[in-house]
């Protein structure tokens, strides 16, 4: 199978995958978009996504709200029907060949909705007997720690009970393929590192993993393949550090001062490359870093004023999908 | 068997579900008591007869109020996306649903039987196997039409809105509430059009009627073919999202959903206006006599050429001279009031010694007429037809007559023919101390000439009061 061309995808990475980039590249193709649009009445949700999925790859959809990924993902799942472009997941067309398709992959909804009434194991043992080849369902309550309320009612699950339940029915086909939308949406951190781990079994476990997130936190933790979606394009693509790497964006400082000082002046600095407030903070981006920080010193000093605290860290996600959309990711 | 598994749960679901125990359970009894125990008063053949209307009610609204508000629930709430990632199709969801309606019946029904018969004695002359089918028929048969309604519903609202006009015809107009009977034909003629109006017939058929199922053959056929329109509407109709809308081709298919029931309705009513079985029924019911029951008969289609009964060529109905309440002709003489419709008044009746002229015997007929039924009554009923309210040929008599007399209050001779209907056609008498001989022409009784008649009532008038009356030498001239 080609690989995708990505024409909108600007920092598209040459290099293979940041975990194991030659193991990567030689490994199948499971999901291949080409050019994928969708329209809901006058809004354009899709105007040509493309990436692929290379087995046992976990790949993430990053971007904010309404951006697309969901319906991305639910045309590759076969539950939408693309207007334009084409989509192959495990070899086949997920429209006309649906149900040998849904044999192989297994999917979490964003909400997914059972029966209040319905008990954690029997949604198990109903959802499993609906496939040719079910994975042990005591087996998943025991990995997703449901085992203790195997008998209790869907509706009083907690909400990290219910992903958890989620999850483990989007594998009670034993699939080669999972996808995962938002996997973490609304969960407090505890719970979401929980969920984390789980994910991070399904690579280990050699399987191919799509999930969507507007955390970045999670995108830069599980994948290794990030495509940022926004309004309906595919804006950057690459692994993690390749994007940031690319971005161009310098190392990112975060300053507090004494005093409030104009930001034109900080701008203004050596080696500073951009700057912009947040919460209190002057936060900077620069390169190269020493040559910034003795200049801000020296100008702090010449103003009387005092360095309070000084963070320095490598640019985010969220900063490159700033600098290629000029807006952030929760606006 | 993927449809048989979901089924299986959404039964264990609903029994989880305290307002689904309640109207599978619950509310069905509540019907039956009420129209065992105000409609019927207890009598057995009378709650014989309304059960079959109990049980199409509950059947109805499973699948109106069950079966499809809850799938259009599913749909709103989301819950169906989780289906929708299995490989199953809408036929796995529309087949489960049927399946889960039609075993949620089993022991509704089954609860129904057992209070009818052991609180009611209720006689239950069809087989479990036969009463079986007839459920099955019906819940496949209204299973597609709630389906289908799901279907055609963008929201929970509008599912209401669909089901209630789509209900109250069929509730009002099919004799699941009202007696077919009561209709005037023109309006017989319309429920024919409705799917519920052959289920409650061949109900009320088998059940107070002692019909064989394959009598009803032309109901069920209606009834499989409503179901399996309805349910290929419901299949092809499904939705899985409540965002997707249908498409403008699957509107008109929606609307030409009303056109097997117009052809099935054209087909029932040029089979004839099976008027006469159901008020056979009713009347049935009203007689509270079960002689005829064993002797089975024959409904759900028209009364042709109706024959003139063996015997009757002389005319004489009874002169009870041997001392029994026998008759010439026909299946005799039966105790009727107006108790089986909610009345209070009784009636007794008893061969005595002497008659008129010197004869051996005469029926003397006592009781007491109370106010409070709508129509009240009490008397002797004369069944000229070898079943009760089969109707007979007796054009070639042009009267009645009778001997009688009693305590001088005025009584009332009454004349049911097919095609009077329900309500019967009465002449008045005072019966005095002294023999006296009634003659009245058929024609006195609203034109009839007697080719289709039914049953001859001698009963006391509506005035409430005590009354007793003796008759003698009834015959037909």
């Amino acid at each position: 199978m080609e690989k995708a061309e990505d024409s909108e995808a600007p920092l598209q990475a040459s290099a293979g995958s940041a975990v194991s980039p030659v193991v990567m590249d030689s490994q199948p193709v499971v999901v291949l978009a080409e050019n994928l649009q969708k329209r809901y009445g006058d809004v354009e949700a899709l105007h040509g996504v493309s990436f692929e999925i290379r087995q046992g790859e976990v790949f993430g959809l990053l971007g904010p709200n309404g951006a697309g990924k969901t319906t991305t993902i639910e045309i590759l799942e076969g539950l939408r029907q693309p207007d334009g472009g084409s989509a192959r997941v495990c070899g086949l067309d997920p429209t006309s060949e649906s149900k040998r398709l849904k044999e192989r992959i297994g999917a979490q909804l964003q909400a997914t909705v059972l029966p209040d009434k319905i008990r954690t194991e029997e949604a198990l043992r109903l959802f499993a007997s609906l496939y040719r080849r079910p994975a042990p369902v005591d087996a998943l309550l025991t990995r997703f720690g449901l085992a203790e309320k195997r008998h209790a009612y869907f509706e009083n699950l907690s909400g990290g009970q219910k992903q958890r339940l989620a999850l483990a029915l989007a594998l009670v086909n034993n699939p080669e393929l999972v996808l995962l939308d938002e996997p973490t949406s609304g969960l407090d951190a505890v719970v979401r590192r929980d969920i984390y781990s789980l994910i991070e079994q399904l690579r280990s476990e050699g399987r191919t993993v799509l999930l969507t997130t507007h955390y970045i936190e999670e995108a830069e933790r599980l994948c290794d393949r990030v495509a940022i979606v926004d309004r309906g394009r595919v804006v950057a693509l690459g692994t993690p550090r390749e994007l940031v790497r690319g971005s161009g964006k310098g190392t990112r400082l975060e300053v507090r001062v004494e005093r409030p000082m104009p930001i034109e002046r900080i701008r203004q600095i050596e080696a500073v490359l951009d700057v912009r407030e947040a919460g209190g903070a002057y936060i900077l981006h620069a390169e190269p870093v020493p040559k910034a920080i003795v200049a801000l010193v020296r100008l702090l000093e010449a103003e009387g004023n005092t360095l309070q605290d000084l963070h320095i860290s490598q640019p985010s996600l969220e900063d490159v999908f700033v600098e290629i959309t000029g807006r952030r990711m929760e606006e | 068997m993927a449809a048989i598994r979901i089924a299986l749960t959404s039964v264990r679901l609903a029994m989880r579900t305290k307002a689904a125990m309640f109207f599978t359970f619950v509310f069905p009894l509540l019907f039956l008591f009420a129209y065992a125990g105000i409609f019927a008063r207890g009598n057995p053949q009378a709650v014989a007869y309304l059960f079959g209307p109990v049980v199409v009610l509950q059947v109805m609204g499973s699948a109106f109020w069950g079966l499809g508000l809850q799938s259009v629930m599913r749909r709103e709430q989301g819950s169906l996306r989780r289906y929708r990632l299995a490989p199953i199709g809408a036929g796995t969801m529309v087949g489960s649903s049927l399946i889960a309606n039609f075993l949620l019946l089993i022991p509704t029904v089954a609860l129904l039987v057992v209070c009818a018969m052991v609180v009611f004695h209720m006689p239950l002359e069809i087989s479990i196997r036969d009463l079986a089918i007839l459920v099955a028929v019906g819940a496949f048969a209204f299973a597609g039409f709630g389906l289908t309604v799901a279907s055609v519903a963008n929201t929970m609202q509008e599912a209401q809105i669909y089901n209630n006009m789509v209900w109250f015809p069929l509730l009002f107009l099919s004799g699941a509430t009202f007696p077919l009977a009561m209709f005037p034909q023109w309006l017989q003629r319309v429920a024919l059009f409705l799917p519920a109006t052959y289920l409650v017939s061949a109900f009320q058929g088998v059940m107070s009627h002692a019909d064989t199922l394959s009598a009803h053959w032309a109901e069920l056929v209606a009834l499989t073919v409503s179901g399996t329109f309805g349910l290929l509407f419901a299949w092809k109709l499904f939705r899985w999202e409540k965002e997707e809308k249908m498409k403008r081709s699957n509107k008109l298919l929606a609307v030409t959903f009303v056109v097997p029931f117009l052809l099935i309705g054209a087909w029932m009513n040029a089979r004839g206006n099976p008027g006469s079985a159901w008020d056979a029924a009713f009347k049935m019911m009203s007689g509270g006599d079960s002689s005829a029951k064993a002797s089975g008969s024959k409904t759900g289609g028209p009364a042709t050429a109706v024959p003139a009964p063996p015997g009757s060529e002389s005319g004489l109905v009874s002169d009870f001279d041997e001392g029994t309440p026998t008759a010439k002709f026909g299946s005799g003489w039966t105790v009727s009031t107006d108790s089986v419709m909610g009345g209070k008044s009784t009636a007794e009746m008893k061969v005595v010694d002497g008659g008129t002229e010197g004869s051996k015997g005469s029926l003397a007929v006592t009781g007491q007429v109370f106010a409070g039924a709508p129509y009240p009554w009490a008397g002797a009923m004369f069944y000229p037809g070898a079943q009760q309210f089969a109707p007979v040929n007796l054009s070639s008599k042009k009267e009645i007559s009778f001997w009688a007399k009693g305590d001088g209050k005025t009584d009332r001779v009454m004349i049911f023919t097919k095609s009077l209907g329900y309500v019967p056609a009465t002449q008045t008498f005072v019966a005095g101390s002294e023999w006296k001989q009634y003659s009245f022409p058929l024609t006195a009784f609203q034109g009839t000439d007697g080719h289709d008649l039914e049953a001859v009532l001698f009963s006391a008038s509506t005035d409430p009061g005590t009354f007793a009356f003796q008759i003698d030498d009834v015959r037909f001239k």
